[in-house]
């Protein structure tokens, strides 16, 4: 079974329509990275999964459940979100942030229990926080929050996790590590992960699959051999571009021509 | 109940510590002096009729009690409110709790003066606290349903919630004036009311407020996970499994309840509610399961020590307790926030 | 929130300078209300006659004032009582008493900010009378528009016969002025006598209440604390400052007063039975002389709170209620 079908979606905000003619699927344990120019739709798409945005037509149905039809609650036990932006308010310390990614499956006045600590424990580790657990998030660097974030929705423990721009702001170093954890985790414990990339080429390396947006629609879905080529990315991106192999993996590799 | 959650709990002790404290000097210190030897043997063994027996337990007493419960659910509503808004600017006031208290209370004060020995009898003081309430409620209500009518609601609940009230405070407290400058004869006693005070009150008022502040303080420390949650942003929330809305509205009707219910038993008191859920953060951090509490404790102890001072400095006279907390907690709060930001650099 | 907050406070500040300043201002002016007046006397209800006010500013009046305005209740008495009720034109709405004041054309709320300029100077006054200090503003923008203005303060028995004097001298009745500061003197002696003999066994203690929520009293600088005084009761408070202070209900049950006296506002209803039982039910309350005897009175606020020539029927409201055996006898 899919665990994510995406059938003929439109939608967008109330006073305009982003996405038209939309339709997805998403295999279980899988890397699937949204790639497109400024303004294509990535983050309404990853949105509309959360049921953050209108839905004018069509339906996603999340292992064979629609999404609007799920509370709040259900919906988070299934799919987490690390934003691509937040701003921390309260100096909250790292771990009490991560620790609140396991909310929804607690009641809201029932104590954390044993598991859940363990789950943050995990999740502070993965991302490298552990030592960082007593900071406070008003007073880390933007990287340190960016793997703040990615570290809650780890704690949330969902089959699905969607990461907007994970590598935004973080070192070369962490970029890697990040993804290859995302990766990892997507194999080893068949998770499904969504993620939006703006680096093309970190895209054709960690991606199972990728999707081209291109104003609104679908441009193109595949592997990344299938999807990128020189062609259809110079006209989605409007820059003449050369795809050649990685130098390691074979896998293409994008630069632009001047 | 993890060891840490316990452990965080400790922390709450010498905020205890600081409220007994407050609590026996406010007992002890009054206008009429009374040794530590009068006060033990009437706490112990009250004898109708004796003036220091009366004194103690129907006049002080409850005064200081009635100061730690409004101290308590201001600093209380003061926390959910700057917690639900994510504004450090919030106060119990920010959605027009304390303008629609004042317009209530003031048409109540008309009613009873052109009236006076008729309502005067034992119905005065439920009529007026009944009213300032009701005003509480009825503005803020309003409120709600602005700002659910406006479109840009969809976008920004909170900003419209923010500007709905304030535009609404300005309206309640101009009628409020309107009402003092048509009323000459009138003005200071409903100034007295709007700058605050406990004096007369007594059991009665205790009666009325405390349970309404308990039930939504009590409510409001129960949602602590919700607010937390709500610190991250309306969206993060969502996707954490957090129903907004319902919450919001929720802690936002809790929260009014509370503020109307310490509003209509001692009149406007400002600043303890933005300053209290701050000092707290301070000492405490932020989580709202120990915020709230410690908020709750600290408020209390800074309206007892505050109501003291009213009680006692120009004594036999009173100050309204209004300006005390003005003038003693701006200063102090203000050195707090210069300490602070050194310590941090 | 805030600003609302921080304005009320100004206001009551101001309003606490001024009843401060009021007191203060009122003493100086007594004295050289007295002086000024006698080298004038030649020139008894002649005009023009020159007057200096308040403010110390000499107005020169030329004819007899037919068009008078009058923006302060206890002025708007003092008028009447003086026989230029005839020359008026124009009152405040708070000027009640007497009922002629109904004809009158009401330029103003007894607030000072509340006056509108424009029906004042439409009714082309020749003479305006207002009170001291707290008018003052209003004062000086009058005189800006040309409009002859006289400002007296209002806020004690010294000042009512300085208003009088200063009133009939500038509207052509100074003998009905002298004659009625004789009365109030006389009336207000005979008073003070007639109680004098119940005096011996102490003077009664005294609780004005004001309002009991904040419990609010009239200190011995307010002129109803004045006028307790002037009768021979002690007030309760006698011992702060502040005309109107807010006070210690625990120090008002230690002092235990003997008379309670409460004023009714707006001609509203006398029910001394209802309030007695209102304030038994207070704690401590029942325990005070003045409850277990039944000693309260509920007093007309015009009467005791307006500097003006019903001084006397205020004062003898209050010796009623301080030596009711005074009054028995006959």
């Amino acid at each position: 079974m899919n665990q994510i079908e995406i059938e003929n979606l439109a939608c967008g905000y109330p006073e305009r329509e982003v996405l038209q003619q939309v339709s997805l699927c998403v295999e279980p344990g899988k890397v699937l990275v949204l790639l497109g120019p400024n303004g294509s739709g990535k983050t309404t798409l990853l949105r509309a999964l959360f049921n953050l945005v209108v839905v004018y037509q069509g339906s996603i149905l999340i292992e064979g459940e629609a999404v609007n039809q799920l509370s709040r609650k259900q919906l988070a036990r299934k799919l987490a979100l690390s934003p691509q932006m937040e701003v921390p308010q309260w100096p909250m310390t790292v771990e009490e942030t991560v620790q609140l990614g396991r909310s929804s499956h607690r009641g809201w006045i029932q104590p954390f229990q044993a598991e859940d600590t363990d789950f943050v424990e995990a999740a502070l580790a993965q991302t490298g926080l552990t030592e960082l657990r007593l900071r406070k998030i008003t007073e880390i660097s933007g990287g340190e929050w960016r793997r703040t974030l990615i570290a809650r929705a780890l704690a949330q423990q969902t089959k699905v996790l969607c990461l907007d721009e994970p590598t935004t702001g973080l070192d070369l170093k962490y970029q890697v590590e990040v993804l290859s954890l995302i990766r990892d985790l997507a194999h080893q414990r068949d998770l499904t992960v969504i993620l939006t990339l703006h680096d093309l080429n970190l895209a054709s390396c960690f991606a199972d699959q990728i999707v081209l947006l291109s104003q609104g629609h679908i441009a193109a879905t595949g592997t990344g051999a299938e999807v990128l080529t020189e062609e259809r990315l110079s006209d989605v991106y409007q820059t003449k571009v050369k795809v050649i192999p990685h130098p390691e993996y074979q896998t293409p590799f994008i630069v632009p021509v001047l | 109940m993890q060891p840490r959650q316990l452990f965080l709990l400790w922390r709450m002790i010498p905020l205890t510590g600081f409220l007994l404290a407050a609590l026996v000097v406010g007992i002890h210190f009054g206008a009429v002096e009374l040794s530590f030897d009068q006060i033990r043997q009437s706490l112990w063994n009250p004898s109708e009729g004796s003036h220091i027996s009366t004194i103690l337990w129907q006049i002080r007493l409850p005064r200081v009690l009635l100061a730690a419960c409004v101290g308590g659910g201001l600093a209380v509503a003061g926390a959910a409110f700057q917690g639900v808004f994510r504004n450090p600017l919030a106060d119990p006031f920010v959605i027009g709790a304390s303008s629609g208290a004042a317009l209530g209370a003031t048409l109540a004060l008309l009613c009873i003066a052109g009236s006076i020995t008729v309502i005067t009898a034992t119905w005065q003081i439920p009529w007026l606290i009944l009213s300032a309430f009701a005003g509480a409620i009825l503005v803020v209500g309003a409120v709600f349903v602005i700002a659910a009518l406006s479109n840009a609601g969809r976008n920004a609940p909170l900003l419209t919630l923010i500007l709905a009230g304030m535009a609404l405070s300005s309206f309640t407290g101009a009628l409020v004036s309107l009402i003092m400058f048509l009323n000459h004869e009138m003005l200071t006693t409903i100034f007295s009311w709007l700058l605050g005070s406990f004096s007369g009150r007594h059991w009665n008022e205790i009666m009325m407020a405390v349970p309404v502040i308990f039930f939504s303080g009590g409510l409001l420390w129960l949602m602590s996970r919700p607010l937390d949650l709500l610190s991250f942003g309306d969206e993060t929330a969502m996707t954490l499994g957090l129903s907004t809305g319902k919450f919001r509205v929720l802690i936002l009707i809790a929260a009014t309840l509370c503020t109307a219910a310490c509003v209509a038993v001692s009149g406007v008191i400002g600043f303890l509610g933005l300053m209290a859920p701050h000092m707290t953060r301070i000492m405490l951090g932020p989580r709202h399961v120990l915020l709230i509490p410690g908020s709750c404790l600290l408020g209390a102890t800074l309206l007892v020590v505050a109501d003291t001072l009213a009680r006692t400095v120009i004594a036999p006279a009173e100050i309204p307790v209004g300006i005390v907390t003005a003038l003693m907690g701006c200063p102090f709060f203000l050195f707090l926030l210069v300490s602070r930001g050194q310590q941090s650099r | 929130m805030n600003r609302f907050n921080s304005r009320l406070i100004l206001i009551l500040l101001a309003l606490w300078m001024s009843a401060g300043c009021g007191a203060e201002k009122a003493s100086q002016n007594s004295e050289s209300g007295q002086t000024a007046a006698s080298p004038e006397k030649q020139n008894p209800s002649g005009f023009p006659v020159t007057v200096k006010d308040d403010r110390g500013v000499e107005v020169m009046i030329s004819e007899k004032p037919v068009r008078i305005v009058s923006l302060l209740p206890s002025h708007t008495e003092i008028l009447f009582a003086i026989g230029a009720g005839e020359q008026m034109v124009g009152c405040t709405t708070y000027c009640n008493y007497p009922a002629e004041t109904e004809q009158l054309e009401k330029v103003a709320l007894s607030n000072p900010g509340s006056v509108s300029l424009e029906v004042l100077v439409e009714l082309k006054p020749d003479l305006v009378f207002l009170g001291g200090d707290y008018q003052r503003l209003l004062a000086d923008q009058l005189s800006k528009l040309q409009v002859p203005v006289l400002s007296f303060e209002s806020q004690s028995v010294a000042d009512i016969e300085h208003s009088i004097r200063g009133i009939s001298r500038s509207t052509g009745h100074v003998d009905a002025g002298e004659a009625l500061i004789q009365q109030i003197k006389q009336d207000i002696a005979a008073l003070q006598t007639r109680v004098k003999p119940y005096q011996k066994q102490g003077e009664p203690r005294v609780f004005y209440q004001v309002w009991d929520q904040p419990l609010m009293t009239a200190g011995p600088a307010s002129f109803i604390g004045e006028l307790i005084d002037l009768i021979g009761g002690e007030n309760l408070f006698a011992d702060v400052e502040i005309a109107y202070p807010q006070v210690s209900e625990e120090t008002l049950i230690l002092r235990n007063p003997d008379v309670i006296l409460m004023p009714y506002v707006n001609g509203g209803p006398a029910d001394v039975a209802a309030s007695l039982r209102t304030l038994n039910a207070r704690p401590g309350w029942k325990e005070m002389n003045a409850v277990k005897n039944k000693r309260l009175y509920i007093i007309e606020d015009d009467l005791i709170s307006r500097p003006g020539p019903r001084v006397v029927q205020g004062l003898q409201k209050i010796a009623q209620a301080l030596y009711p055996e005074a009054f028995q006898q006959q």
